[in-house]
């Protein structure tokens, strides 16, 4: 096992129980993520991309292969991971105020000091300093997910697992959160697994693109995206390597619908 | 807040104030010129002299002290009783699989049959109201935290295994403060109850309070005290609701739940 | 033939037999949940002292209980008591849908009333009981008035609620269907309110039997609540458990059969 990686699947499988029985979602996948790497999983609705992060976080027990994260079998959530949901106005605690949602999960385990830096540095980086003692069904929505990154980020994390966390926010919040997002990136050097049915959001944010298709789903394609960093909502969308990556993963996608 | 400013402002519109003017108005008329079958039917403002004078001698004012110490005693009760018993119910599965039927069988027992027993055991006493205010309001508060736990979405459970939060830890910080609100819910049902059944065991069980007074009124044919007592009765019940919806909004600012309704 | 039936048969077969199972698997549950509640009688039963002035053995409810039965107290009690409750709860749907669906339908009518009526509401129904013994004098007609009085607000407030969330999608298609007032309300607002309807009836049915057994105690008129009150004040425990478990019994029937008739009724609608 090398180093470098921080997770690895060897042959994974994948069932969940359905109507008739159990039904597999992800069939022999192999894949492999280094450390400080920002990968996107890329599929259309309903291809297992979700699952297939729920288990990498250990939320979803695997049927059978190997997943590992920094050399330890993934069976419940491994310290040093983090996950950001997709449906915040569920994964927030209603009832508490910003930044002690930010605290959750490091309040108990340091002291009073440290705590209140490691959160307030976690609220600078997504930039709520000024509602750090609202609650989070006073904000907007984009704001609601900033406050559940800013929990993943408060635990340090070396890998960040997102769910479709810009899925529901429209395109001006979405842009301006996927900015931030690569400044936290650079920033921390966290690993970063990220699910989008978005082709410009993958393009746009990560170093590779795993695309998913099939059921059970196996992994299509694996893209390099070698755009310089950092990137430009304006300049980098402008780039002739990005237009092309465009327009091959658009064919790609053309593809599945017709096939 | 903003729902009690509009029901104010729903009162003061003109159409209503004239509806109830035109309504009050023909009562007296109706009364005065004795064209009601009623004898003892009084006149709106023969209710108003005999609620003055009540209130002046300070007889409903210490029957009205009486009765709403003996609902806000029986409901802390209640609702601790009902709050711990829900949450066992919901998390449980022994207690629910021995007790759920058993309670299910007692819920609809009508809370009044209940005071001859009460009254059997515990005499005419302060024992018996609060023991019947008790065994009525606590049902509200037991079914809303139940609905409350079965509410709880997976989506927080999963930010509590990702957060690596310990068992305790998951209790205290995510399921309870989520139950709450419903819990306390069903408190502000179970309290509109306790009054009421406050006067009913008055009435009935223990001779004190806006209950028996009601009854003692009728008995010596007064009827415009009657409907004073009636009046202060029906009050009472809209200030205790306002000021527990005011003070829970205020205890509790980050419960969306208190905050809007 | 035989060959493709086969399997159809022993599918049917599997899950008559999965029903029966399902079927004895919730009857143990629900005796599961009993089981506290049968110990306890059990024990009362065993441990008790029979002539206990407080506590009598639940052999004693029973006898006590067939002692009215025999004087002819029990029986014409219950029927009076769910008569009173059975009449004022048609009278109450009555009032509440037409108030409530005059209401909804008209906000004029609504500002107009509105208050006056959250005013009369905030009035506890029990406490009318020794007002109106007063005022009308204590009959028949008396004690419908306060069980109609307390089983009317569920009803009304939610057949008002039901009217305004009528989608107006609804109220075009009558209008389209050039349906007259008649057919408009038998055919296309009754069956749409139907659901709140019944939710507003299943809340009223505990207030009405609770209002009917306060006004028997207080008037001491013939009704399941006299029979207790008077039990109670001869002391006889016994008689007063018994009547207790008669009670319960009676809430809880009640209750049963309304939700039934609730899931009956809701079922062309898929809503049950």
């Amino acid at each position: 096992m090398t180093t470098q990686s921080a997770f690895q699947c060897e042959r994974l499988c994948i069932d969940l129980p359905g109507a008739p029985g159990v039904r597999r979602i992800i069939e022999d996948l192999d894949l492999e993520v280094g450390r400080g790497e920002f990968v996107s999983i890329l599929g259309g609705s309903g291809t297992g991309k979700t699952t297939l992060l729920r288990t990498l976080a250990g939320l979803t027990p695997y049927s059978s292969g190997r997943a590992v994260y920094e050399g330890h079998e993934v069976r419940s959530p491994a310290p040093g991971m983090a996950m950001v949901f997709q449906d915040y106005g569920h994964a927030l605690l209603m009832w508490r105020t910003v930044r002690r949602n930010v605290a959750l999960g490091v309040e108990g385990r340091l002291r009073a000091a440290e705590l209140d830096n490691k959160v307030q540095n976690a609220i600078r980086m997504v930039g709520l300093e000024r509602f750090k003692d609202e609650y989070p069904w006073r904000l907007s929505g984009g704001m609601q997910q900033r406050v559940q990154i800013a929990r993943a980020l408060a635990m340090e994390p070396s890998a960040l697992l997102m769910d479709e966390p810009f899925g529901a926010l429209d395109a001006m919040t979405k842009a301006s959160l996927q900015d931030q997002l690569l400044a936290v990136q650079a920033e921390t050097g966290a690993t970063v697994l990220f699910v989008t049915h978005d082709i410009e959001e993958a393009i746009y944010l990560s170093d590779t693109i795993i695309l998913l298709k099939g059921s059970p789903a196996h992994i299509a394609r694996r893209i390099r995206v070698d755009l310089p960093r950092p990137r430009d909502q304006i300049v980098t969308k402008e780039l002739p390597e990005y237009l092309q990556l465009r327009h091959q993963l658009y064919e790609a996608f053309r593809h599945e619908i017709h096939a | 807040m903003r729902s009690m400013l509009r029901r104010s402002m729903g009162v003061l519109n003109p159409s209503a104030l004239a509806t109830a003017l035109v309504l009050l108005v023909a009562w007296e008329a109706g009364v005065r010129a004795a064209a009601t079958r009623f004898e003892f039917l009084p006149a709106p403002t023969e209710i108003g002299q005999a609620l003055y004078g009540a209130i002046r001698s300070g007889q409903i004012i210490a029957d009205s002290v009486h009765t709403v110490a003996c609902a806000l005693a029986g409901w802390a009760i209640a609702s601790v009783l009902g709050a711990a018993i829900g949450l066992a119910l919901a998390f449980l599965p022994i207690v629910h699989r021995f007790f759920g039927a058993s309670l299910e069988l007692l819920r609809p027992l009508p809370a009044v049959a209940f005071v001859p027993v009460a009254v059997l055991l515990f005499g005419f006493t302060v024992t018996t109201e609060i023991t019947v205010i008790v065994f009525a309001s606590v049902w509200p508060v037991i079914v809303n935290t139940v609905a409350g736990a079965k509410a709880i979405h997976p989506r927080l459970l999963d930010t509590a295994a990702t957060l690596h939060l310990s068992r305790t830890q998951r209790l205290g910080k995510v399921i309870l403060p989520a139950v709450l609100p419903s819990t306390m819910v069903g408190a502000r049902v179970a309290l509109g109850l306790a009054l009421v059944v406050a006067v009913i065991a008055e009435m009935v069980g223990n001779p004190a309070g806006l209950g028996w007074g009601l009854v003692t009124a009728q008995e010596a044919l007064q009827p415009g005290l009657m409907f004073g007592y009636l009046v202060a009765t029906g009050a009472l019940g809209v200030l205790l609701n306002a000021c527990l919806r005011l003070s829970f909004a205020r205890l509790f600012p980050g419960i969306r739940e208190l905050q809007q309704s | 033939m035989i060959a493709t039936d086969a399997p159809a048969l022993a599918v049917v077969g599997g899950r008559g037999r999965r029903r029966v199972l399902h079927a004895a698997a919730n009857a143990w549950s629900a005796l599961q949940g009993l089981l506290p509640l049968i110990a306890l009688l059990l024990l009362w039963q065993a441990l008790g002292d029979p002539h206990s002035p407080y506590f009598p053995s639940p052999s004693t409810w029973a006898t006590a209980l067939r002692d009215r039965t025999s004087a002819g107290d029990l029986v014409p009690a219950v029927l009076a008591t769910f008569q009173s409750v059975a009449v004022a709860l048609v009278l109450a749907t009555v009032l509440g849908v037409g108030i409530g669906g005059l209401i909804g339908a008209s906000p004029a009518l609504a500002r107009c009333l509105g208050p006056t009526l959250e005013f009369l509401r905030t009035l506890p129904p029990p406490t009318i009981v020794p007002v109106a013994a007063l005022i009308i004098g204590v009959d028949e007609k008396m004690k419908l008035f306060v069980i109609v009085f307390a089983a009317l607000w569920p009803v009304l407030l939610n057949t008002t609620s039901g009217v305004r969330s009528l989608h107006p999608t609804l109220l075009e298609a009558a209008r389209s269907l050039h349906l007259g007032v008649v057919a408009r309300v038998t055919k296309i607002f009754l069956p749409a309110l139907l659901p709140s309807i019944l939710t507003g009836v299943r809340v009223a049915a505990p207030l009405a039997i609770i209002v009917s057994l306060l006004a028997e105690m207080l008037t001491l008129m013939p009704g399941l609540g006299a029979l207790l009150l008077m039990a109670q004040r001869n002391f006889n425990a016994a008689e007063v458990f018994g009547l207790l478990s008669v009670v319960g019994a009676f809430g809880f029937i009640i209750n049963a059969a309304l939700a039934a008739f609730e899931s009956w009724a809701l079922m062309p609608q898929g809503r049950s």
